[in-house]
């Protein structure tokens, strides 16, 4: 017999996961890395673009999360309305919600054990650099076109920020006159921040200027020469961190973010679960599932392009990106709560 | 004789598309502790809405119900009352031993005593050479008498059966039926549903009969049924052998109830074959 861990169900729905997940989620792995290196020949200068590579790494993660939903559904007969069996779990299932937030629990323990070493051995294997940054995207002043009638652009960071590199990436207008590639010299605080200047004539141009580790608070960007207005929204410049992170805690935490999708759906299946048949529950859950992966929504697809492009996780702005998808599984897993507690009667 | 269960006019109905449909009119019952009481009546006459209700699975829309001098949805009932549902298990995927020990954890258990029970209770229902198999995998009467053995694991005082030996062979249905008689001498309650007559005749105490939500009747198999009457069952008289006899039982003061031409009863040859051995295989 076993020990008491081991009686409860979120330990029986993490071990009904990892049977049915693990090997679905392997096998898409060795297809996608498959495809990923059958396809990298007709990608231009693939070798550099790793984040190119991000779906090859989503694809094993979605299965896995796809594996561990119809799982965990059909596991526990409380996730549906109208189970055979469900009337006994309803009495032994101590809680409002009967064991269902134990067995997504098991479900989110089982998907991030999967997870883990695709989000780090698998996703280094597809090109995910060793060392992560911190990239820290500056906000964009009111008006952030630098032409010959607006030669300087200001910009002004949250806080200060230890840094040794500046990616520029901004959009190109029509040349002013003759084509003359415009040039920017950066200044960091009043100081240039390299000696050379960076040379733009072509939209979404990306330019890299390493400098030496410095802390910088404000950016200026002057037009030295050149016809070709830039506009520099958020997003097109782009501070990268001095200090290296550890390649794989970036995997482990790209791992965590990957249960968000898992949870957002388990939690609306949950919902669902409290009226709804089996067939509509599944329905719902799945369709959750891909919107918040394949579809791109919540702060998955961002992730494992940061992951794939050394960008450090760990930092607020992913958390932010996390908060309403938290948020919306949250509120689901209440609204769970109250309905189950309402239908009893 | 104190009550186990105390039902002051419960009543419950279920909101449909078509309105409200009654599935217990309001209903009174003291039933005491230490007694086997079956309840019977056609389907959707109300037993399982009535078992559900005293489980504290089911709200009823009025009335009081008490157990053991609880609220039927009393917390500490978990473990006191045990419900076997209807039905398949739930967690099919599990075996028999890890099915009791999730029960046994849930009610609270220590794990060498969960263990220990789950362990006489597979054997005495003949279910431990089950082994590592998936309970979904077992037949409707495994099923069915692990049920039985997940209701006991707690050693509840009050046991509620629906339909306990449905799809059990006539042995296990002996095994049950036994076992039910045990636990009750121990001072159980046991409230069962049940559409066998027969079972329900030889083991209970009392019976209610339920109709459309209503109980019809209540009462002993004696109140019931009428009070037991020695009978008289002969072989191997002829038609005027037979008429003498019941001219001489009449003369004598009885009453001839009816005459009729009877078999063995299949059970006594089901019995009968069960303990033979089949040819060529030892038993």
């Amino acid at each position: 017999m076993s020990r008491r861990a081991t009686r409860h169900p979120t330990i029986f729905t993490l071990q009904r996961c990892l049977r049915t997940a693990a090997l679905p989620a392997l096998a898409a792995a060795v297809v996608a890395f498959t495809l990923a290196m059958w396809t990298e020949p007709m990608v231009a200068s693939a070798a550099a673009a790793t984040g190119a590579r991000a779906p090859w790494l989503s694809l094993p993660i979605f299965v896995c999360a796809f594996s561990c939903v119809v799982t965990t559904v059909l596991f526990w007969p409380l996730l549906a309305a109208r189970r055979p069996g469900a009337d006994w779990l309803r009495r032994l299932q101590r809680g409002p919600l009967h064991g269902c937030g134990a067995a997504l629990s098991g479900a989110l323990l089982a998907s991030l054990l999967v997870c883990a070493p695709l989000c780090t051995v698998y996703a280094a294997a597809l090109g995910a650099p060793s060392i992560a940054r911190t990239h820290t995207l500056v906000p964009a002043p009111a008006e952030p076109l630098l032409s010959a009638r607006r030669p300087q652009l200001h910009f002004a960071l949250a806080a200060p920020l230890l840094g040794n590199e500046l990616r520029l990436r901004p959009l190109a207008s029509l040349p002013e006159g003759p084509l003359r590639a415009s040039r920017v010299r950066v200044m960091a605080d009043g100081a240039p921040l390299a000696t050379t200047t960076a040379e733009f004539d072509q939209t979404g141009q990306i330019v890299r200027i390493p400098f030496v580790s410095r802390t910088i608070s404000a950016l200026e960007l002057v037009l030295e020469d050149g016809t070709v207005p830039l506009f520099f929204p958020t997003g097109s410049v782009e501070l990268i961190g001095a200090s290296e992170q550890s390649g794989l805690a970036n995997g482990l935490f790209l791992a965590l973010l990957a249960q968000i999708p898992l949870f957002v759906a388990l939690a609306f299946a949950c919902l669902a679960g409290a009226v709804a048949a089996l067939p509509t529950v599944l329905a719902v859950a799945v369709g959750v599932l891909f919107v918040m992966t394949v579809g791109g929504e919540g702060p998955l697809t961002a992730a494992l392009q940061g992951r794939l492009q050394g960008h450090w996780l760990l930092t607020t702005s992913v958390f932010r990106q996390c908060v309403p998808s938290l948020l919306l599984g949250s509120t689901a897993m209440i609204g769970a709560m109250m309905l189950r507690r309402r239908s009893r009667r | 004789m104190a009550t186990a269960i105390s039902v002051q006019q419960l009543a419950v109905s279920f909101r449909t598309r078509q309105g409200s449909v009654a599935a217990l009119q309001p209903l009174d019952l003291e039933l005491g502790a230490g007694r086997i009481i079956g309840i019977l009546g056609p389907n959707g006459s109300g037993k399982t809405t009535l078992l559900r209700v005293l489980a504290g699975l089911q709200t009823p829309t009025s009335g009081r119900v008490q157990l053991l001098d609880r609220q039927a949805n009393d917390p500490a009932l978990r473990r006191l009352v045990a419900f076997q549902p209807d039905g398949p298990l739930p967690l099919g995927v599990l075996s028999a031993p890890e099915f009791l020990a999730y029960v046994g954890a849930q009610l609270g258990l220590p794990n060498a005593v969960s263990d220990a029970r789950a362990q006489a209770w597979l054997e005495r229902l003949e279910l431990q050479h089950a082994g590592r198999r998936w309970v979904r995998t077992f037949s409707s009467g495994m099923q069915k008498r692990l049920a039985l053995a997940a209701a006991l694991l707690g050693e509840p005082s009050i046991l509620l059966l629906d339909e306990p030996t449905s799809g059990l062979d006539p042995i296990g249905s002996g095994v049950v039926m036994q076992i039910l008689r045990e636990r009750a001498a121990a001072g159980m309650t046991i409230l069962m549903a049940s559409h066998h007559l027969l079972e329900v005749e030889e083991i209970c105490d009392e019976v209610l009969v339920l109709q459309g939500g209503v109980l019809r009747a209540r009462g002993t198999l004696a109140e019931l049924l009428g009070t037991d009457a020695d009978s008289l069952v002969v072989r191997g008289l002829d038609h005027d052998q037979l008429q003498q006899l019941a001219q001489a039982a009449t003369a004598l003061g009885g009453e001839v109830l009816r005459t009729e031409r009877q078999r063995d009863h299949l059970f006594a040859l089901f019995r009968r074959l069960a303990n033979e051995p089949v040819r060529g295989q030892p038993k």
